[in-house]
């Protein structure tokens, strides 16, 4: 999709004014950045608050100032806002637990090599883990950042977030010890 | 170990710099646990793989989520523009009510303002009140108004003590009495000081 296109939402007519450059560029980066807003906000908050919430407000808090950012490349913006917006929950009171309404993707790519059971698992025991270890490995695994960039978007040090990263993948392999042959 | 797992994992990341990556790589060669270990941590990697992709929404859903997200936004825009517009038609109303008050007192009010304040030929001294509260201006006060011929207090005098009041409103009488004695063509002005 080229930077000049408008969004194409299926059942959302498109921004009726060309002035509203902003709002479009907006439109299109919800669209475009959702899927995956989705899941990084399901990794770090599990089932204890809703992925839809966290990203909704993250993405409404953006646009309340939208006019200060740069929306020709917003993956990154997004992504801190939303992985702020869910720690920000998670460091609220406990809450109730939130049932999954996205079990997983049916054609996951990964179905055939992992089952169902095993990922419940994996996902489990990743919710067990610290917020901030869980933040570090979602952005570094799933999303493929460099140190630099977790660090920059959880506001800590490269060797913090190395630590994090080294502890958490630590931790999870003690859980998941029966499920992976070494 | 704990540091070769550290190595082995930075590498796996991507954040090892070209000569680290070299070093690591003539270790492996050299050490096949290492390389074992390597290999686990791979099949590690793969399992959370499988879960990372597991939390993404299908593809209608991502959708539905991204045109709720897109009619709210829309929303704030409509509720910030009426905002912006109803802020806008209630200062104007402000400003005009402002300024409509203020022509009326200046120049349209019957008594009031600097006609009134002109009047100082005709003002009537005397001592209205003795007040002793604390929102009074302070203990043992007096106050002397001065008034228009119509009754209309122009002007408010304080005075710390009664005598002083009494003394000014007495002046201030004398004064007023030998003005009146002046436009009448009884007295012939000599001097301002009484």
């Amino acid at each position: 999709m080229s930077s000049n296109e408008s969004p194409v939402v299926p059942g959302v007519p498109e921004a009726s004014n060309a002035s509203n450059a902003t709002e479009a560029l907006f439109e299109r980066a919800v669209a475009t950045h959702s899927r995956r807003l989705l899941a990084i906000a399901r990794a770090i908050v599990g089932t204890r608050a809703s992925a839809e919430d966290v990203v909704q407000q993250a993405l409404m808090n953006l646009y309340q100032h939208r006019a200060r950012y740069d929306w020709r490349e917003p993956g990154g913006l997004m992504r801190r806002a939303v992985v702020n917006e869910a720690l920000r929950l998670l460091r609220q009171p406990r809450m109730g637990v939130v049932a999954d309404d996205h079990p997983g993707r049916s054609d996951s790519p990964a179905r055939g090599m992992i089952d169902r059971e095993t990922v419940a698992k994996v996902r489990a025991a990743i919710e067990r883990l610290p917020e901030h270890f869980r933040a570090a490995l979602v952005l570094c695994e799933y999303e493929n950042m460099a140190y630099t960039q977790i660090a920059e978007v959880l506001g800590a040090s490269v060797p913090q977030v190395k630590t994090w990263l080294h502890r958490g993948r630590r931790q999870l392999a003690q859980m998941l010890r029966d499920l992976v042959e070494v | 170990m704990e540091t070769d797992y550290e190595i082995l994992e930075s590498f796996l990341d991507g954040g090892l710099a070209p000569t680290e990556v070299q070093a690591l790589a003539a270790r492996l060669t050299a050490e096949p646990e290492l390389a074992a270990v390597l290999d686990a941590l791979r099949q590690e990697r793969a399992v959370r793989q499988g879960m990372w992709q597991s939390l993404e929404p299908d593809e209608a859903a991502a959708q539905r989520f991204a045109q709720t997200v897109i009619r709210a936004s829309r929303r704030r825009r409509v509720l910030s523009i009426i905002g912006r517009v109803t802020r806008g038609a209630v200062a104007a109303a402000a400003c005009l009510t402002l300024g409509i008050t203020t022509g009326w007192y200046v120049w349209g009010h019957p008594t009031g303002g600097p006609a009134g304040m002109n009047a100082v030929g005709t003002v009537t001294p005397h001592v209205v009140s003795n007040s002793t509260g604390p929102g009074a201006g302070g203990a043992g006060t007096y106050q002397v108004a001065i008034t228009d011929e119509n009754g209309n207090v122009v002007a408010v005098q304080k005075f710390s003590g009664l005598d002083e009041a009494r003394e000014f409103a007495e002046d201030l009488g004398r004064y007023q009495e030998r003005r009146l004695d002046v436009q009448d063509g009884k007295a012939l002005l000599v001097s301002d000081r009484f």
